[in-house]
C-alpha cells in the first residue's frame, strides 16, 4: 500500500514537472556544444588561471635563470627569500589548477554508479596526495635552500651562535616551512571532509553484502 | 619519360584526394545517421532526463543548464552504447552518473561559478504552480543520498531488481535489500518530516 502511494505521488509530481519543462528542446543545437554554459564557464575560468599562472611562472623562472645562472648574480638570503616565496606560490597555484582541470574534464559516465563512486574517490585521494606532495617537496626544498644560503652567508656551521636574532628568525621560518605541508594536508581534509564522507558512505552502502 | 612519370604521379595524387574525400563523405554520412538516430532516441526518452533533472536539481536555477550538460554527455558517450542493454537502461546509467558527477564537482569548487540572472536569463519564480504534495515528495527525496536517490527513481520508474542492480553495479539481491531500506526511510520522512 505504502509502495503504491510512493509511486502514485511520484507519478503525480512528474506530470506537473514535465509541464514545467514546457519549452521545446533543441537537441541538435545542444549536442553541437562541448559543454553547457555553467560547466563551460567553470572550465574556462580554470583554463584562464592555468594559462595565467604558467605564463607568469615561465617568465619568472626565465628571469631567475638569466639572473642567477647566466649573469651569475649572488644575492643575500634576505633578498632571495621573497623571490622564492613568489616562485613557490606560482608553482603551487599552477599545480592546483592543472589538477582541478583534470578532475573536471575526466568523466566516468559509462561505468556503473558503484564503479564511478570508486573512481571519483580515487580521484579525490589523488588530488589530496598531489597537493600534499607538491607542497611538501617545494616547501622542504625551500627550507633546505634557506639553510644552505644562510650557512653560506655566515661562513659555515662554526659561526652559528644561539644568541643571534637573525638565527632565531631563520629557525622559526624553517620550522614553519616544515609544518605548512602538514597544516595544508589537515586543511585539505577539512575542505573535502563532506564529499569524502559522502563518498565513503555511498561505497559502504553499495559494498554491503545482503544483510 | 618525365612527362609520363609526372602524369602517373598526378593521377595517383588525384586518386588519393578522391579516396580521402569518399572516406570523409562516408564517415560524415555515418555521423549524420548516428546523430539522427540519437536525436530520435532522446526525443522518445526525454521524460527520463527531465525526471532525473528534477530528482537532483529540483528548484535549482541551473536546472535547464544541467539538463543540457546531461544531453551533451549522453551524446559524447553514445558511441559506447553497444546495444548490449536496452537504450533506456544505458540512458539511466549515463544520466544518473552525470547528475551525480555535477553535484560532486560543484562541491570541489572553491565557490560556485555563477552567471548573473541577466547573463543566464533565469525566469522569476512562479508561486502557486507547485503543489504541496510535489514539494513534500521532493523535500523527502532531497534527504536521501545521491545513490539512494538513484535507486529509488529506478524503482519508481518500474525497473526490475536486475536492471537496478545492472545500473547501480550491485547484485540483484543486494538491490532488493537496499531498495526496501530506502523505501522505508522515504516513507518515514514523508510521515514525520525527517528520518
Amino acid at each position: 500500500m505504502e509502495n503504491i502511494d510512493l509511486k502514485m505521488m511520484w507519478h503525480n509530481a512528474n506530470i506537473q514537472n514535465l509541464e514545467d519543462f514546457s519549452g521545446e528542446t533543441k537537441i541538435e543545437e545542444i549536442i553541437r556544444m562541448n559543454h553547457s554554459k555553467v560547466t563551460a564557464k567553470v572550465l574556462s575560468d580554470i583554463k584562464l588561471k592555468i594559462i595565467l599562472y604558467s605564463t607568469i611562472s615561465a617568465i619568472y623562472f626565465g628571469l631567475m635563470f638569466y639572473a642567477f645562472v647566466y649573469l651569475g648574480l649572488h644575492l643575500s638570503l634576505v633578498s632571495i627569500l621573497p623571490l622564492s616565496v613568489v616562485g613557490l606560490f606560482l608553482i603551487t597555484q599552477t599545480i592546483t589548477e592543472i589538477n582541478r582541470f583534470l578532475v573536471f574534464t575526466k568523466n566516468t559516465d559509462n561505468l556503473s554508479l558503484k564503479e564511478s563512486v570508486i573512481c571519483f574517490h580515487r580521484k579525490l585521494n589523488r588530488i589530496k596526495t598531489v597537493d600534499f606532495l607538491s607542497y611538501l617537496i617545494l616547501l622542504y626544498l625551500l627550507a633546505i635552500w634557506i639553510i644552505r644560503g644562510y650557512l653560506r652567508d655566515i661562513g659555515g656551521f662554526q659561526n652559528l651562535s644561539g644568541s643571534n636574532a637573525m638565527q632565531t628568525f631563520i629557525l622559526i621560518l624553517i620550522v614553519i616551512l616544515f609544518l605548512i605541508p602538514w597544516f595544508l594536508k589537515y586543511q585539505n581534509n577539512q575542505r573535502y571532509r563532506k564529499i569524502d564522507s559522502s563518498l565513503i558512505e555511498s561505497m559502504k552502502l553499495l559494498n554491503d553484502e545482503e544483510d | 619519360m618525365i612527362k609520363i612519370q609526372f602524369k602517373i604521379r598526378f593521377t595517383d595524387f588525384i586518386c588519393n584526394i578522391r579516396n580521402d574525400l569518399n572516406d570523409k563523405l562516408g564517415s560524415y554520412s555515418i555521423y549524420l545517421k548516428v546523430k539522427d538516430e540519437f536525436i530520435a532516441l532522446i526525443n522518445q526518452h526525454q521524460g527520463i532526463l527531465h525526471k532525473i533533472c528534477n530528482l537532483y536539481f529540483y528548484r535549482n536555477p541551473y536546472k535547464e543548464d544541467y539538463y543540457q550538460e546531461m544531453l551533451i554527455r549522453l551524446w559524447k558517450a553514445y558511441p559506447s552504447f553497444g546495444n548490449q542493454s536496452k537504450f533506456s537502461t544505458w540512458l539511466y546509467r549515463v544520466a544518473l552518473n552525470t547528475a551525480i558527477d555535477i553535484i560532486r564537482k560543484q562541491s570541489l569548487q572553491p565557490r560556485h561559478a555563477e552567471l548573473s540572472k541577466f547573463e543566464y536569463n533565469i525566469p522569476e519564480g512562479e508561486p502557486g504552480i507547485e503543489s504541496d504534495q510535489k514539494d513534500k515528495l521532493h523535500q523527502a527525496i532531497d534527504q536521501l543520498s545521491d545513490i539512494e536517490k538513484a535507486i529509488i527513481i529506478l524503482h519508481l520508474e518500474e525497473h526490475s531488481y536486475r536492471e537496478i542492480g545492472e545500473i547501480i553495479g550491485i547484485s540483484e539481491g543486494n538491490a532488493g535489500v537496499r531498495l526496501n531500506r530506502i523505501k522505508n526511510q522515504l516513507i518515514k520522512i514523508l510521515a514525520n518530516g525527517k528520518y
